[in-house]
This record gives C-alpha cells, structure tokens and sequence, in this order.
C-alpha cells in the first residue's frame, strides 16, 4: 500500500523551540508521521519532556541559544549523519513583546529579530551552505510567523514587525533557493493557546481577550492545528508551493 | 523612586493630558484610560522595577496609590 504524499516516513526534520507551545506540536506530529526529529531549544529539561512525547524514531536535541549563532554551525558540525540528509527545517523558536508604541525600545525589536527571524534565517543559510540539505532531491524550510505580519494589534509593535520580516524574508530565500529545490514558506498564525499567547493575555483586560475570541469564527487555535499545517508543507505534498504565506486563523481574516 | 517621578512618567507613558494627576487620582475615571492603559502600565512598570504584573492585578487598583502599593511602597519615597 503506498504511503500517499503526506506521509514524512524516514525524513529527517529539524525544529528550533521544540520545546514547548507550537514547536513541540510539531515535534510531535512529525514524529507521528514518521520523521526523526532533530529539536533545538534553550531548555534542556523540556526539551527531554518533548522529546518523551515523541512517536519513536531516530530523535535527538541539543540545548541551545539560538542568537548565539555561532553555536549553531559548532552542533550541527558534529552531525556528520545528517549531511545530505535534512528534509525539513522549520523555525518554530520565537519571543513575544507586548508594550504600546511609547514603551518599545530598539532593544525589544533587537531581541525579536534575533530569535524570531536571523537565527531562523542563519540556521537555513547553514544548512545548505554546509549541504545537510541534498541539493538534488530538495527540501523545505518552514517559517512560523503570525497573522500580526499582515493585520495589525495594539501593543504589538515589535513582535509583528519581526513576524512581517519573516514573510518578506521567505519570498527571497525561495526565488534563491528554488534552483537548489530547497522550497521554504510560511505560517501565519493567529492566536494559538501556547504559554507564549497567555503570556501575552496576562498583559491585556479579560473582556479585550473575549472580544480576540469573538474574532475568530472557530475559537483560538490549537499547536496541533499549526503542526498539521507544517506537515503539509514539509511533505512532497506540497512540492509546487514556494515563497508562500500559509494564513491559518479560525477565519479571523475572513471579514 | 520619587512618588512625583513615577507620576511624571505615568503621564508621559499614558499619554495623559490632565496635568493635575495626584497620587489620589482614580486611573480609570481618566479620560482614555482603556486596555492599552493597562498594557502601558504593566510594561512601565516592568521596565522601571523589574516586576512583573498582570491585567488582572491590575483590575484591583483604582488610584495612584494603589498602583504604588501594589507595586510595592519600599520602591517610592517622597
């Protein structure tokens, strides 16, 4: 029986912030499908939790500070199994700021973009430059970014104006990296319930999060929603979509 | 911190026009004081006393004082 287009048996997949909310979904949920997963986050502890709830496989993870760059070509030279054999890559790691226009300080934005958008974008610049990623059979780089990249909220300054560079970054990367069949898109979110959006709740009166939840015909989302997404767009499923901006929100945007 | 300092920049942060905020002044009968207020207040306070609050802490304050004393009175002289 053939195992049909979305099935990621055998590929080797690497998740930053696997460690909990959307990336551990998606750890999870291409394990179930098949993968090995090869997780990176800062905390070591949940990272082992997450790598507890995986479907069994080939798994591995490695604690890291993703903004210490440099520390991502030290790990991933010591994976010599992986050369030419990373399928996948997805940028799940990312912070969350909530403040008024008048409270954002170049710091804040500085932080996002480190974690949210450069450590993604470097980590894939290290892949294929060091060939993990097969050049001939291809792969696909999945960017977590948010439905704040194109609608606006109040006090989210910084952390849209980091989910907005991921989207306008991918268009780039995957006209540059399509003659290498290295696809690369991404995922719009809008409020998915991880301990980073109650995060942001905790800063905002209990009638404003009433009123997000009325904007969303089917609720809030949940990680696992966004980690069906993902499988999508690491299977050959979706081999002829490139460049693209995946808006995954209960029908928030339908109005 | 000096209580006035602390008024002062609650002023600026919250953008308030009412130049006569004491520490008596109830916050949610000014004028635009709404949910953004709130995030400015827990933001402010983060970045000037590495704490911490939530909106539903927040809730509970009606006044000046109150936002200090939930703050924390050992962080404001006069």
């Amino acid at each position: 029986m053939t195992k049909g287009p979305f099935n990621l048996t055998d590929k080797n997949i690497i998740v930053t912030g696997a460690s909990s909310g959307i990336g551990r979904a998606i750890a999870v949920a291409c394990s179930v499908a098949g993968a090995n997963i090869i997780m990176f986050a800062r905390s070591e502890d949940r990272l082992k939790e997450t790598n507890s709830l995986l479907f069994p496989g080939n798994h591995t993870y490695f604690s890291i500070d993703l903004t210490n760059y440099g520390s991502i070509e030290k790990i991933l030279d010591t994976c010599t199994y992986l050369k030419g054999n990373v399928h996948g890559f997805v940028h799940a790691a990312g912070a969350e700021f909530s403040a008024p226009y008048n409270m954002t300080r170049p710091e804040h934005y500085e932080q996002l973009l480190r974690i949210n958008v450069i450590s993604g974008f470097e980590f894939l610049r290290i892949l294929v430059h060091k060939k993990f990623i097969d050049q001939v059979s291809g792969g696909s780089g999945v960017f977590i970014s948010s439905i704040r990249a194109l609608f606006g909220q109040e006090g989210s300054l910084a952390y849209s104006t980091s989910k907005g560079a991921l989207i306008s970054g991918i268009r780039t990367l995957s006209l540059e990296l399509a003659r290498k069949k290295i696809r690369v898109n991404a995922i719009l979110p809008s409020i998915v319930k991880t301990p980073m959006i109650e995060q942001f709740f905790s800063t905002i009166p209990e009638e404003s999060v009433k009123a997000m939840k009325n904007q969303h015909p089917l609720g809030f989302g949940e990680p696992v929603d966004v980690a069906n997404c993902c499988l999508y767009l690491l299977s050959d499923g979706s081999r002829w979509m490139t460049g693209n901006n995946l808006i995954l929100d209960g029908g928030y945007s339908v109005r | 911190m000096k209580k006035d300092e602390f008024i002062n920049l609650l002023k600026e942060v919250l953008e308030f026009t009412d130049k006569n905020l004491k520490e008596n002044s109830n916050l949610k009968e000014i004028e635009g004081f709404d949910s953004m207020s709130v995030m400015a207040i827990i933001a402010l306070v983060d970045e000037s006393f590495s704490k911490r609050l939530t909106a539903q802490q927040l809730s509970g304050i009606t006044t000046i004082r109150s936002l200090m004393e939930l703050i924390g009175s050992e962080h404001f002289s006069e």
